[in-house]
Formats: structure tokens, sequence, C-alpha cells
């Protein structure tokens, strides 16, 4: 006999009339039997379904409760969306940038929280974020722009090619495209790039072009020639003099490629378009033409 | 409304007058007493009452199963069950007996009760609810959302562990 099988069969209580009469006979039953008959006095206990109804329907009376929770919830909704528009605002606020950018043939100057005074050449990009400025003190720059550092303020001047900290002292930046120019003109600064880090005395330049980092040494006194209306150029490629020339007058200057590779070394002034065209053109005998309001013609006199 | 909208009161007592005793029942042999079995049916209730609109009358019923299995596991699950055990009183059913037999009787509703409550809460409901109950495997099955086949394990782990500690009858 399969005791197992008959068990399973009497709890779900489909053995027939036949089995259960073998199966009553056996002691496996009778010990089933008294447990299972001992079993009722766990009984679940009295249930009034008639009171327990009233108890139900007297709580949800009181409670009013469906009306009740939807008007919580679209006031907590209210409330959660006023928290994040406050919240982003007040975020916005704080971490969000101050930019100030020049046009072509503009300058300005600005201060920095710290009173450092910043000039901004033409047609460059500068923003720090004013609120956090004591967290983070750092200067995007993208143009070239003049630093007049305030004593014992250090910051940061961040361009995509590399980074100049300041040390109280004076300095001019240029990044123009793939140019990044670091000169120095008064204490310490500390250029640092993917090409390592290097210390500038006064007097002293860096220049990283063309995936090549460039010292040097020049002989401006206190500021940067452009501070006076001047560009000055040394052993620079002749591209960079005329995108300067572009920047400072708004005018379009269409070359010969045989111009682009000569290095240009010397000067042209913001105030008078003709005397800057031929300060740049004469020295490399190159004629210029006019053509029509803003845009220029160079060509090569050497044929 | 229509007549099988829950929202409308009248139809919604009647789900009560049908199922509210199941579901107490139901509740008591998976918590115990400790846990007011009838305070979770009201709690159940109040659940359907709550989201009315959204369940159709066909599937009240297992809407309750399922708010009663989940509902209060977090806070219940630790909590020891106590079944309520109607003691065997003398007078009633066992007038004849001799004092021994009575002893012995009650020797062996202590054991039970012991070896009941140490079963785990899944083998405790199913069992209790097909032995006291009478209810079918496959109906068990419906009330705690499982398999029939795992209903069928159950009950017949819970009665085998049961047997072993009640001993030698």
């Amino acid at each position: 006999m399969d005791t197992d099988r008959y068990i399973k069969k009497w709890l779900e209580g489909t053995l027939s009339k036949e089995e259960l009469e073998i199966f009553e006979q056996t002691e496996t039953y009778k010990a089933l039997k008294r447990v299972s008959d001992a079993v009722q006095d766990f009984r679940a206990p009295e249930y009034n379904i008639e009171s327990e109804l009233k108890r139900f329907n007297l709580q949800k009376s009181r409670k009013g409760k469906i009306v009740n929770i939807s008007w919580q919830k679209t006031l907590l909704r209210i409330a959660a969306i006023l928290t994040i528009v406050v919240g982003a605002y007040f975020y916005i606020n704080y971490f969000w940038p101050v930019t100030i950018e020049t046009n072509t043939a503009y300058k300005t100057s600005i201060f920095l929280p710290d009173s450092t005074e910043v000039i901004l050449n033409a047609l460059t990009e500068i923003s720090y974020q004013k609120k956090r400025w004591k967290n983070n003190r750092k200067v995007e720059l993208d143009g070239e722009a003049f630093f007049k550092v305030k004593k014992g303020s250090q910051f940061d001047v961040e361009t995509s090619i590399g980074t100049v900290t300041v040390l109280g002292t004076q300095f001019n930046v240029k990044y123009r495209d793939e140019f990044f120019e670091v000169s120095c003109y008064e204490g310490l600064v500390l250029v640092n790039s993917t090409f390592g880090k290097s210390e500038l005395p006064p007097n002293h330049s860096l220049r990283i072009v063309n995936g090549k980092v460039i010292m040097g040494q020049f002989h401006e006194e206190i500021e940067p020639s452009w501070l006076s209306n001047e560009s000055t150029f040394k052993s620079v490629p002749f591209s960079q003099v005329i995108e300067e020339f572009e920047r400072q007058y708004d005018v379009k200057v269409v070359y010969e490629d045989l111009i682009m590779d000569k290095l240009f070394t010397g000067r042209f002034t913001h105030d008078d378009m003709i005397l800057a065209l031929k300060s740049i053109t004469i020295p490399h005998k190159i004629s210029y033409h006019i053509t029509d309001e803003n845009r220029i013609l160079l060509t090569s006199e050497i044929e | 409304m229509s007549k099988d909208n829950i929202c409308d009161e009248k139809v919604f007592n009647e789900i009560f007058r049908k199922y509210s005793r199941e579901l107490h029942d139901f509740l008591y042999y998976k918590y115990g007493i400790e846990n007011n079995p009838k305070d979770l049916v009201q709690e159940a209730f109040f659940k359907l009452w709550d989201n009315c609109h959204k369940i159709v009358h066909d599937k009240a019923r297992s809407y309750l199963f399922t708010v009663a299995n989940r509902q209060m596991l977090n806070e219940l699950s630790k909590k020891k069950t106590v079944l309520n055990y109607k003691k065997n009183e003398p007078g009633k059913r066992h007038t004849r007996e001799s004092p021994e037999y009575i002893m012995q009787e009650q020797e062996f509703s202590e054991k039970l009760k012991h070896a009941i409550e140490g079963l785990t809460e899944e083998q405790r409901t199913a069992f209790l609810l097909n032995r006291i109950e009478d209810k079918r495997h496959k109906e068990i099955a419906e009330m705690l959302g499982i398999s029939r086949k795992t209903v069928e394990k159950r009950i017949y782990t819970a009665l085998k562990k049961i047997k072993e500690q009640v001993g030698e009858i």
C-alpha cells in the first residue's frame, strides 16, 4: 500500500469510497484522524460580519478618505514642484557662471570678485563663478586678456590647452584657436599644460603652438602693447597676425597661401586701419587692395 | 451607477458580507490572534474602497487576498504567531472519560498547539485552511497566489512535522 499517496489523496478528499474503507483500517489513518480532529480546536474565533461591517462604514464616513487623500496629494504635488523650481533657481543662481564677452574691434575691462582687474581684448570670452568665488577661484578664458592681480590673490586661468596659476602678479594670456601664449609682466605665474609645468618670471613668455612649447623673452615694460591699442608680434605666423587684424578692425582679409607661412615680427595700431595695413604688409613686400567696405585682398609682390 | 460598480455602497456592502469572514479566517491562520485579524480585514477593505473605481466586481475577492497576503508582511512577519486555543472543557466533550484520559487529551492538545505554532507561516496557513475550513488545494492556491502543487506540498509537510512532534499516539 502506497501510504503517501493515500495520505495526499485523503488530505485533498479525493479517496474513493473503497480506498477510504481500506485506508480507515490503517494505524496511519487513526493517527492522522486524531491530529485532524484535535486541530479543530484551533478554528478561527468568532467573527460577526454585521458588526464588522458597521464598524467599517462608521470608520469610512469618519475618514471621508478618497476625497481627502486626493486633495492632499494635489497639495503635495504643488509643494514638490515649488520646491524644485525654487531649488533650481537658487542652484542656477549659485552655480551658473558669469560670462563676459567682447565683439570684434572692442575691448573692455572688468573686475573679478577679489578686485583683480581683467582687460579683455577683442573677441574674447571669460567666465567665472561669482557666488562661489571663494571656493572656486577659477576663470575660463577663450581669447586674450591681461590680468592685473591684486596682491595676495590666487586663482587659475583655464584654457583648453593649459592652466595658468596666479600668485599676485600681472600677466597676459592669449588663447586663439590652437595658439596659446602666456606672458608674465610682474611676479610669477605657473603654467600647467599637457606638456608639463613651467614657472614664468617677469618678461618671460611661454607659447604652445602646433603641439610645441616655445619659451621666450620680451622687452615690453609694464603691460602688453594691445592695452595701448597696438598689437605686437615676435616671430608669429603671418596667419595669426591677420586674424588679430581682423579682430581689431572687423574686416575680412583674403590672402594667398604663400603669405600664410611667413613669420612676422612687428606691430600694428588699432586706431588707423590704413596705417596698420601698411605696418604689416610693407615689411613682407605685400600689396593690399581694399575691394569693398570690409574686404581686403593681400597679394605677394614677389613672383 | 452600474450594478457591478463596487464604488456603489450597496454593492460594496454585499462584497463585505460575502468575503469578510473568509478573509478574517484566512488572516487568523496566517498571522495569528496577536496581529488582530479583524483589524487587518478592515484595512484590506479600506484599500479596496480607496481603489474601488479601478477594480471590477469579479476581481474584488482576489484583490482582497492579494492585499491580505502583502499588506502586513513587514510589521507582522517577525511577531511570533500565537493561535487562539480553545481549552477543552471537560464537561462538554469528555463527560464520561476518566481523569487520566482527560489529562492525556490535554497534554496532546498542548503538544499539538506547540507543533502548529512551530510550523512556518506558509505551512500553517495551508494546513489549517485545509483541515479546519475544508478548503481544497486549488482554493488555497488561489487565496495565496501560488500553485496547487506547492499547496499540496505544504500541507503534507505540515502534517509530517506535526506527527513527528506529537509523537506516538
